[in-house]
Protein backbone atom coordinates (compact mmCIF):
# COMPACT_ATOMS: atom_id res chain seq x y z
CA UNK A 1 0.00 0.00 0.00
CA UNK A 2 2.96 2.16 0.29
CA UNK A 3 3.37 2.74 -3.89
CA UNK A 4 -0.54 3.79 -3.29
CA UNK A 5 0.78 7.18 -1.55
CA UNK A 6 2.43 8.48 -4.29
CA UNK A 7 -0.07 8.93 -7.85
CA UNK A 8 3.37 9.98 -10.20
CA UNK A 9 5.08 6.85 -9.95
CA UNK A 10 5.06 3.64 -12.19
CA UNK A 11 4.43 1.34 -8.71
CA UNK A 12 1.31 3.65 -8.28
CA UNK A 13 -0.48 2.00 -11.52
CA UNK A 14 1.24 -1.29 -11.04
CA UNK A 15 -0.54 -1.45 -7.21
CA UNK A 16 -3.67 -0.66 -8.76
CA UNK A 17 -3.65 -3.18 -11.20
CA UNK A 18 -3.00 -5.91 -8.18
CA UNK A 19 -5.78 -4.43 -6.14
CA UNK A 20 -8.06 -4.33 -9.24
CA UNK A 21 -7.14 -8.61 -10.47
CA UNK A 22 -7.25 -9.57 -7.05
CA UNK A 23 -10.70 -7.91 -6.16
CA UNK A 24 -12.72 -7.89 -9.50
CA UNK A 25 -14.38 -11.23 -9.08
CA UNK A 26 -15.25 -10.67 -5.55
CA UNK A 27 -16.63 -6.61 -6.53
CA UNK A 28 -18.71 -8.08 -9.55
CA UNK A 29 -19.96 -10.83 -7.62
CA UNK A 30 -21.36 -8.10 -4.88
CA UNK A 31 -22.36 -5.60 -7.42
CA UNK A 32 -24.37 -8.55 -9.42
CA UNK A 33 -26.15 -9.27 -6.98
CA UNK A 34 -27.38 -5.64 -5.73
CA UNK A 35 -28.11 -4.57 -9.41
CA UNK A 36 -29.62 -7.77 -10.62
CA UNK A 37 -27.82 -7.23 -13.98
CA UNK A 38 -24.79 -7.87 -15.60
CA UNK A 39 -24.25 -5.03 -17.33
CA UNK A 40 -25.20 -2.64 -14.67
CA UNK A 41 -22.81 -5.05 -12.40
CA UNK A 42 -19.77 -4.23 -15.03
CA UNK A 43 -20.18 -0.50 -14.99
CA UNK A 44 -20.57 -0.97 -10.98
CA UNK A 45 -17.05 -2.25 -11.26
CA UNK A 46 -15.92 0.27 -13.53
CA UNK A 47 -17.15 3.19 -11.33
CA UNK A 48 -15.97 1.26 -8.20
CA UNK A 49 -12.38 1.09 -9.19
CA UNK A 50 -12.33 4.79 -10.87
CA UNK A 51 -13.66 5.70 -7.37
CA UNK A 52 -10.99 3.51 -5.57
CA UNK A 53 -8.37 4.64 -7.79
CA UNK A 54 -8.68 8.63 -6.99
CA UNK A 55 -10.03 8.42 -3.22
CA UNK A 56 -6.59 5.53 -2.63
CA UNK A 57 -4.74 8.85 -1.15
CA UNK A 58 -7.45 9.66 1.11
CA UNK A 59 -7.41 5.75 2.64
CA UNK A 60 -5.86 6.08 6.34
CA UNK A 61 -5.88 1.98 6.85
CA UNK A 62 -8.63 3.01 9.61
CA UNK A 63 -10.57 0.06 8.57
CA UNK A 64 -9.63 -3.07 5.92
CA UNK A 65 -8.98 -2.44 2.65
CA UNK A 66 -11.36 -4.57 1.30
CA UNK A 67 -14.45 -3.21 3.89
CA UNK A 68 -13.49 0.29 2.61
CA UNK A 69 -13.26 -1.47 -1.10
CA UNK A 70 -16.94 -3.18 -0.49
CA UNK A 71 -18.67 0.06 0.99
CA UNK A 72 -17.87 1.48 -2.21
CA UNK A 73 -19.02 -0.98 -3.85
CA UNK A 74 -22.03 -1.13 -2.48
CA UNK A 75 -23.00 2.11 -2.69
CA UNK A 76 -22.04 2.21 -6.46
CA UNK A 77 -24.41 -0.50 -6.99
CA UNK A 78 -27.56 1.54 -5.11
CA UNK A 79 -26.73 4.48 -6.99
CA UNK A 80 -26.57 2.46 -10.11
CA UNK A 81 -29.88 0.75 -9.35
CA UNK A 82 -31.54 4.23 -8.93
CA UNK A 83 -30.20 5.29 -12.18
CA UNK A 84 -32.10 2.06 -14.06
CA UNK A 85 -34.88 2.45 -12.27
CA UNK A 86 -35.55 6.18 -13.09
CA UNK A 87 -37.20 7.11 -16.22
CA UNK A 88 -35.26 8.00 -18.78
CA UNK A 89 -35.48 11.87 -19.15
CA UNK A 90 -34.40 14.43 -21.49
CA UNK A 91 -36.26 17.10 -20.72
CA UNK A 92 -34.06 20.27 -20.22
CA UNK A 93 -33.32 21.86 -16.68
CA UNK A 94 -34.98 25.49 -16.40
CA UNK A 95 -31.32 26.91 -16.77
CA UNK A 96 -31.24 24.86 -20.25
CA UNK A 97 -34.53 25.74 -21.14
CA UNK A 98 -33.82 29.41 -21.06
CA UNK A 99 -30.71 29.22 -23.23
CA UNK A 100 -29.14 32.32 -21.85
CA UNK A 101 -30.82 34.55 -24.18
CA UNK A 102 -32.75 36.76 -21.82
CA UNK A 103 -30.29 36.63 -19.45
CA UNK A 104 -29.77 40.22 -18.05
CA UNK A 105 -26.27 39.63 -16.44
CA UNK A 106 -23.87 41.18 -18.61
CA UNK A 107 -21.59 37.75 -19.40
CA UNK A 108 -18.27 39.88 -20.77
CA UNK A 109 -15.41 39.22 -18.82
CA UNK A 110 -14.21 42.56 -16.63
CA UNK A 111 -10.38 43.16 -16.33
CA UNK A 112 -10.48 41.82 -12.73
CA UNK A 113 -12.16 38.72 -14.45
CA UNK A 114 -9.00 38.76 -16.75
CA UNK A 115 -6.48 39.10 -13.81
CA UNK A 116 -7.80 36.37 -11.95
CA UNK A 117 -8.01 34.34 -14.54
CA UNK A 118 -4.42 35.52 -16.09
CA UNK A 119 -3.20 34.91 -12.54
CA UNK A 120 -5.01 31.24 -12.33
CA UNK A 121 -3.16 30.15 -15.34
CA UNK A 122 -0.12 30.86 -13.18
CA UNK A 123 -0.91 28.82 -10.69
CA UNK A 124 -1.83 26.11 -12.44
CA UNK A 125 1.29 25.89 -14.93
CA UNK A 126 3.24 26.11 -11.29
CA UNK A 127 1.46 23.13 -10.02
CA UNK A 128 2.11 21.31 -13.58
CA UNK A 129 5.68 22.25 -13.53
CA UNK A 130 5.84 19.61 -10.06
CA UNK A 131 4.63 16.71 -12.26
CA UNK A 132 7.16 14.90 -13.70
CA UNK A 133 7.79 15.91 -17.59
CA UNK A 134 6.10 12.51 -18.23
CA UNK A 135 3.00 13.25 -17.08
CA UNK A 136 3.58 16.85 -17.26
CA UNK A 137 3.49 16.06 -21.54
CA UNK A 138 0.25 14.51 -21.46
CA UNK A 139 -2.03 16.45 -19.69
CA UNK A 140 -0.65 19.23 -21.93
CA UNK A 141 -1.28 17.55 -24.99
CA UNK A 142 -4.75 16.50 -23.69
CA UNK A 143 -5.77 19.92 -22.88
CA UNK A 144 -3.85 22.10 -24.98
CA UNK A 145 -3.71 20.10 -28.42
CA UNK A 146 -7.87 18.75 -27.21
CA UNK A 147 -5.83 14.87 -28.25
CA UNK A 148 -8.27 12.06 -28.43
CA UNK A 149 -6.42 8.64 -26.33
CA UNK A 150 -5.88 7.41 -30.01
CA UNK A 151 -4.18 10.60 -30.95
CA UNK A 152 -2.04 11.03 -27.70
CA UNK A 153 -0.54 7.32 -28.54
CA UNK A 154 0.46 8.00 -31.55
CA UNK A 155 2.30 11.33 -30.81
CA UNK A 156 4.00 10.04 -27.95
CA UNK A 157 4.60 6.68 -29.15
CA UNK A 158 3.02 4.68 -26.27
CA UNK A 159 0.23 2.15 -26.52
CA UNK A 160 -3.73 3.30 -25.17
CA UNK A 161 -3.21 1.58 -22.01
CA UNK A 162 0.00 3.51 -21.01
CA UNK A 163 -1.78 6.54 -22.24
CA UNK A 164 -4.92 6.08 -19.79
CA UNK A 165 -2.72 5.34 -17.07
CA UNK A 166 -0.63 8.09 -17.37
CA UNK A 167 -3.31 10.37 -17.83
CA UNK A 168 -5.56 8.64 -14.97
CA UNK A 169 -1.55 9.40 -12.89
CA UNK A 170 -1.62 12.72 -14.21
CA UNK A 171 -4.81 14.02 -12.61
CA UNK A 172 -4.05 12.49 -9.31
CA UNK A 173 -0.73 13.88 -9.00
CA UNK A 174 -2.20 17.39 -10.06
CA UNK A 175 -5.22 17.05 -7.55
CA UNK A 176 -2.61 15.98 -4.60
CA UNK A 177 -0.32 19.06 -5.62
CA UNK A 178 -2.83 21.59 -5.83
CA UNK A 179 -4.15 20.09 -2.39
CA UNK A 180 -1.23 20.62 -0.37
CA UNK A 181 0.60 23.34 -2.35
CA UNK A 182 -1.98 25.94 -3.35
CA UNK A 183 -5.12 25.08 -0.90
CA UNK A 184 -6.68 28.00 -2.11
CA UNK A 185 -7.35 26.59 -5.47
CA UNK A 186 -10.39 25.32 -3.62
CA UNK A 187 -10.81 21.74 -5.17
CA UNK A 188 -14.10 20.97 -3.04
CA UNK A 189 -13.62 18.95 0.14
CA UNK A 190 -12.04 15.93 0.46
CA UNK A 191 -13.23 12.75 1.98
CA UNK A 192 -10.54 10.81 2.70
CA UNK A 193 -10.92 7.34 3.98
CA UNK A 194 -14.58 8.05 3.73
CA UNK A 195 -16.81 7.20 1.31
CA UNK A 196 -20.03 9.07 2.33
CA UNK A 197 -20.32 11.05 -1.00
CA UNK A 198 -20.63 8.11 -2.99
CA UNK A 199 -23.97 6.90 -2.28
CA UNK B 1 -42.93 3.20 18.16
CA UNK B 2 -45.71 4.95 17.12
CA UNK B 3 -47.86 3.04 14.56
CA UNK B 4 -48.25 5.58 12.37
CA UNK B 5 -44.10 6.21 11.77
CA UNK B 6 -43.72 2.49 10.86
CA UNK B 7 -42.85 1.83 7.51
CA UNK B 8 -44.38 -0.10 4.80
CA UNK B 9 -43.49 -2.78 2.47
CA UNK B 10 -46.13 -4.29 0.31
CA UNK B 11 -49.12 -1.95 1.50
CA UNK B 12 -49.03 -2.88 5.11
CA UNK B 13 -47.83 -1.07 7.93
CA UNK B 14 -44.96 -3.12 9.64
CA UNK B 15 -44.71 -3.51 13.13
CA UNK B 16 -41.63 -3.62 15.88
CA UNK B 17 -42.01 -7.50 15.78
CA UNK B 18 -41.24 -7.45 11.85
CA UNK B 19 -38.78 -4.89 11.97
CA UNK B 20 -37.16 -7.09 14.98
CA UNK B 21 -37.72 -9.93 12.83
CA UNK B 22 -36.11 -8.48 9.85
CA UNK B 23 -32.92 -7.01 11.60
CA UNK B 24 -32.07 -10.42 13.14
CA UNK B 25 -34.09 -12.97 13.23
CA UNK B 26 -33.38 -13.57 9.71
CA UNK B 27 -29.78 -14.81 10.31
CA UNK B 28 -30.55 -16.46 13.43
CA UNK B 29 -34.34 -17.18 14.52
CA UNK B 30 -33.35 -19.75 16.55
CA UNK B 31 -31.08 -17.06 18.72
CA UNK B 32 -33.64 -14.68 18.86
CA UNK B 33 -36.19 -13.90 21.28
CA UNK B 34 -39.04 -16.69 21.46
CA UNK B 35 -41.40 -14.48 21.13
CA UNK B 36 -40.52 -13.42 17.50
CA UNK B 37 -40.49 -17.08 16.77
CA UNK B 38 -44.46 -17.23 17.35
CA UNK B 39 -44.81 -13.72 15.66
CA UNK B 40 -43.26 -15.43 12.45
CA UNK B 41 -45.50 -18.05 12.34
CA UNK B 42 -49.12 -15.70 12.90
CA UNK B 43 -47.33 -12.96 10.56
CA UNK B 44 -47.48 -13.28 6.92
CA UNK B 45 -45.24 -10.95 5.73
CA UNK B 46 -43.02 -12.51 7.85
CA UNK B 47 -43.43 -16.25 7.53
CA UNK B 48 -43.11 -15.56 3.68
CA UNK B 49 -39.75 -13.64 4.10
CA UNK B 50 -38.23 -16.65 6.11
CA UNK B 51 -39.31 -19.11 3.18
CA UNK B 52 -37.93 -16.85 0.80
CA UNK B 53 -34.63 -16.86 2.87
CA UNK B 54 -34.48 -20.65 3.00
CA UNK B 55 -35.09 -20.88 -0.90
CA UNK B 56 -32.34 -18.03 -2.01
CA UNK B 57 -29.89 -18.40 0.44
CA UNK B 58 -28.03 -20.92 -1.18
CA UNK B 59 -28.71 -19.30 -4.52
CA UNK B 60 -27.48 -15.79 -3.10
CA UNK B 61 -23.82 -17.39 -1.76
CA UNK B 62 -23.09 -19.19 -5.36
CA UNK B 63 -20.51 -16.88 -6.90
CA UNK B 64 -22.27 -15.52 -10.11
CA UNK B 65 -20.58 -16.60 -13.41
CA UNK B 66 -18.34 -13.78 -14.17
CA UNK B 67 -18.21 -12.57 -17.36
CA UNK B 68 -14.88 -13.05 -19.55
CA UNK B 69 -14.78 -9.61 -20.78
CA UNK B 70 -13.69 -8.45 -16.59
CA UNK B 71 -10.53 -10.44 -17.07
CA UNK B 72 -9.55 -8.76 -20.20
CA UNK B 73 -6.74 -5.56 -20.72
CA UNK B 74 -9.53 -3.84 -22.35
CA UNK B 75 -11.80 -3.74 -19.38
CA UNK B 76 -8.98 -2.28 -17.35
CA UNK B 77 -8.55 0.26 -20.16
CA UNK B 78 -11.98 0.92 -19.84
CA UNK B 79 -11.46 1.67 -16.16
CA UNK B 80 -8.58 3.69 -17.23
CA UNK B 81 -10.92 5.89 -19.31
CA UNK B 82 -13.15 6.18 -16.84
CA UNK B 83 -10.85 7.25 -14.13
CA UNK B 84 -9.75 9.97 -16.60
CA UNK B 85 -12.97 10.90 -18.03
CA UNK B 86 -14.07 11.51 -14.12
CA UNK B 87 -11.17 13.57 -13.38
CA UNK B 88 -11.66 15.86 -16.39
CA UNK B 89 -15.22 16.68 -15.09
CA UNK B 90 -14.13 17.13 -11.65
CA UNK B 91 -12.44 20.53 -10.24
CA UNK B 92 -9.21 19.53 -11.13
CA UNK B 93 -10.64 19.18 -15.12
CA UNK B 94 -11.95 22.44 -14.46
CA UNK B 95 -8.91 23.90 -12.84
CA UNK B 96 -6.79 22.91 -15.91
CA UNK B 97 -9.50 23.99 -18.71
CA UNK B 98 -9.42 27.30 -17.43
CA UNK B 99 -5.65 27.89 -16.48
CA UNK B 100 -4.54 26.15 -19.68
CA UNK B 101 -6.74 28.79 -22.30
CA UNK B 102 -5.20 31.28 -20.01
CA UNK B 103 -1.66 30.30 -20.25
CA UNK B 104 -1.77 29.82 -24.61
CA UNK B 105 -4.52 32.08 -25.97
CA UNK B 106 -6.14 30.76 -29.20
CA UNK B 107 -5.40 33.87 -31.67
CA UNK B 108 -3.20 36.96 -31.13
CA UNK B 109 -6.05 39.23 -30.81
CA UNK B 110 -6.77 37.66 -27.31
CA UNK B 111 -3.47 38.45 -26.23
CA UNK B 112 -3.74 42.55 -26.57
CA UNK B 113 -5.55 44.53 -23.95
CA UNK B 114 -9.08 44.90 -26.13
CA UNK B 115 -10.47 47.78 -23.60
CA UNK B 116 -7.47 49.44 -23.73
CA UNK B 117 -7.30 49.95 -27.60
CA UNK B 118 -10.90 50.59 -27.39
CA UNK B 119 -10.30 53.42 -25.13
CA UNK B 120 -10.29 57.28 -25.62
CA UNK B 121 -6.41 56.78 -25.53
CA UNK B 122 -6.07 54.24 -27.87
CA UNK B 123 -8.10 55.62 -30.27
CA UNK B 124 -5.78 58.81 -29.85
CA UNK B 125 -2.80 57.19 -30.13
CA UNK B 126 -3.45 54.80 -33.28
CA UNK B 127 -5.47 57.80 -35.36
CA UNK B 128 -3.22 59.15 -38.24
CA UNK B 129 -1.62 62.72 -38.52
CA UNK B 130 -4.48 65.57 -38.86
CA UNK B 131 -3.59 67.30 -42.60
CA UNK B 132 -4.63 70.45 -41.13
CA UNK B 133 -1.58 70.44 -38.91
CA UNK B 134 1.18 70.71 -41.42
CA UNK B 135 2.15 74.48 -40.24
CA UNK B 136 2.76 73.28 -36.91
CA UNK B 137 5.03 70.40 -38.57
CA UNK B 138 6.88 72.65 -40.46
CA UNK B 139 7.72 74.91 -37.36
CA UNK B 140 8.49 71.87 -35.31
CA UNK B 141 11.10 71.01 -38.61
CA UNK B 142 12.50 74.07 -38.66
CA UNK B 143 12.73 74.36 -34.79
CA UNK B 144 14.85 70.80 -35.28
CA UNK B 145 17.22 71.60 -38.18
CA UNK B 146 17.89 74.94 -36.25
CA UNK B 147 18.72 73.11 -33.37
CA UNK B 148 21.06 70.54 -35.25
CA UNK B 149 23.14 73.36 -36.95
CA UNK B 150 23.79 75.08 -33.71
CA UNK B 151 24.88 72.69 -32.27
CA UNK B 152 26.95 71.69 -35.42
CA UNK B 153 28.67 75.33 -35.38
CA UNK B 154 29.20 74.94 -31.70
CA UNK B 155 31.17 71.64 -31.97
CA UNK B 156 33.27 73.18 -34.48
CA UNK B 157 34.33 75.95 -32.04
CA UNK B 158 34.73 73.94 -29.20
CA UNK B 159 37.12 71.78 -31.56
CA UNK B 160 39.30 75.00 -32.64
CA UNK B 161 39.58 75.92 -28.91
CA UNK B 162 41.11 72.32 -28.34
CA UNK B 163 43.38 72.69 -30.77
CA UNK B 164 44.62 76.10 -30.10
CA UNK B 165 44.70 74.90 -26.26
CA UNK B 166 47.37 72.23 -27.92
CA UNK B 167 49.72 74.34 -29.25
CA UNK B 168 49.98 76.68 -26.55
CA UNK B 169 50.76 73.82 -24.07
CA UNK B 170 53.20 71.96 -26.26
CA UNK B 171 55.10 75.88 -26.86
CA UNK B 172 55.29 76.11 -22.67
CA UNK B 173 56.36 72.13 -23.03
CA UNK B 174 59.52 73.27 -25.06
CA UNK B 175 59.98 76.59 -23.08
CA UNK B 176 60.24 74.48 -19.76
CA UNK B 177 62.82 72.18 -21.05
CA UNK B 178 64.93 75.28 -22.52
CA UNK B 179 65.34 76.60 -19.71
CA UNK B 180 65.58 73.51 -17.87
CA UNK B 181 68.61 73.29 -19.95
CA UNK B 182 69.98 76.57 -19.26
CA UNK B 183 69.78 76.11 -15.63
CA UNK B 184 71.11 72.95 -15.35
CA UNK B 185 74.43 74.20 -17.56
CA UNK B 186 75.22 77.10 -15.14
CA UNK B 187 74.95 74.98 -11.82
CA UNK B 188 77.89 72.85 -13.57
CA UNK B 189 80.71 72.14 -10.90
CA UNK B 190 83.64 75.19 -11.20
CA UNK B 191 86.40 73.87 -13.30
CA UNK B 192 89.61 72.22 -11.06
CA UNK B 193 92.37 74.60 -11.23
CA UNK B 194 95.53 72.27 -11.08
CA UNK B 195 98.80 73.86 -10.75
CA UNK B 196 101.97 72.36 -12.16
CA UNK B 197 105.39 72.72 -12.74
CA UNK B 198 105.92 75.44 -15.73
CA UNK B 199 109.50 73.82 -16.89
CA UNK B 200 107.91 71.05 -18.11
CA UNK B 201 105.88 72.36 -21.11
CA UNK B 202 102.15 71.17 -21.08
CA UNK B 203 101.27 68.97 -23.92
CA UNK B 204 99.00 71.68 -25.12
CA UNK B 205 99.37 73.64 -28.16
CA UNK B 206 96.60 76.17 -27.74
CA UNK B 207 96.23 77.09 -24.79
CA UNK B 208 96.12 80.69 -24.54
CA UNK B 209 98.53 80.66 -21.30
CA UNK B 210 101.32 78.52 -23.39
CA UNK B 211 100.95 81.29 -26.10
CA UNK B 212 101.47 84.11 -22.87
CA UNK B 213 104.22 82.09 -20.85
CA UNK B 214 106.16 80.45 -23.90
CA UNK B 215 105.30 81.98 -27.18
CA UNK B 216 103.92 80.55 -29.84
CA UNK B 217 105.18 77.34 -30.40
CA UNK B 218 107.84 76.65 -33.24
Amino acid sequence: MAACKRPESEEFEHAFEQLFTKYRDRVYAIAFRITGSAVDAMDVVQESFSLVFRKLLGFRGGSLFSTWLFRIVVNCSIDQRRKTAQQPFSGLSIADSEDGKDDPIDQTPSPRDHAAARELGDQVQQAISLLSPKLRVVLALRYLEDMAYEELAATLGLSLGTVKSRLARAHLALENIVRTRFPHLDLGAAAPDSVGGVG
Amino acid sequence: MSTDRAPEREGRRLTPECLSFLRQGMDDLAAADSTLGEHVVSCDFCSARKAAKSRLAAVMSRMPVVPPQLHSAAFLDEVRARIVEASEKSQIGRLLDDGMSVAVPSTAEEAWPTALLESDLGRRTMAMPDPAAGPTWERVKASVLHDLTSHRIHRLHRESALRNRGLTLAGVAVAAIICTWLVSDRTQSPPQIVIMDVVSMPNSEFSPMTLLRHGEQR
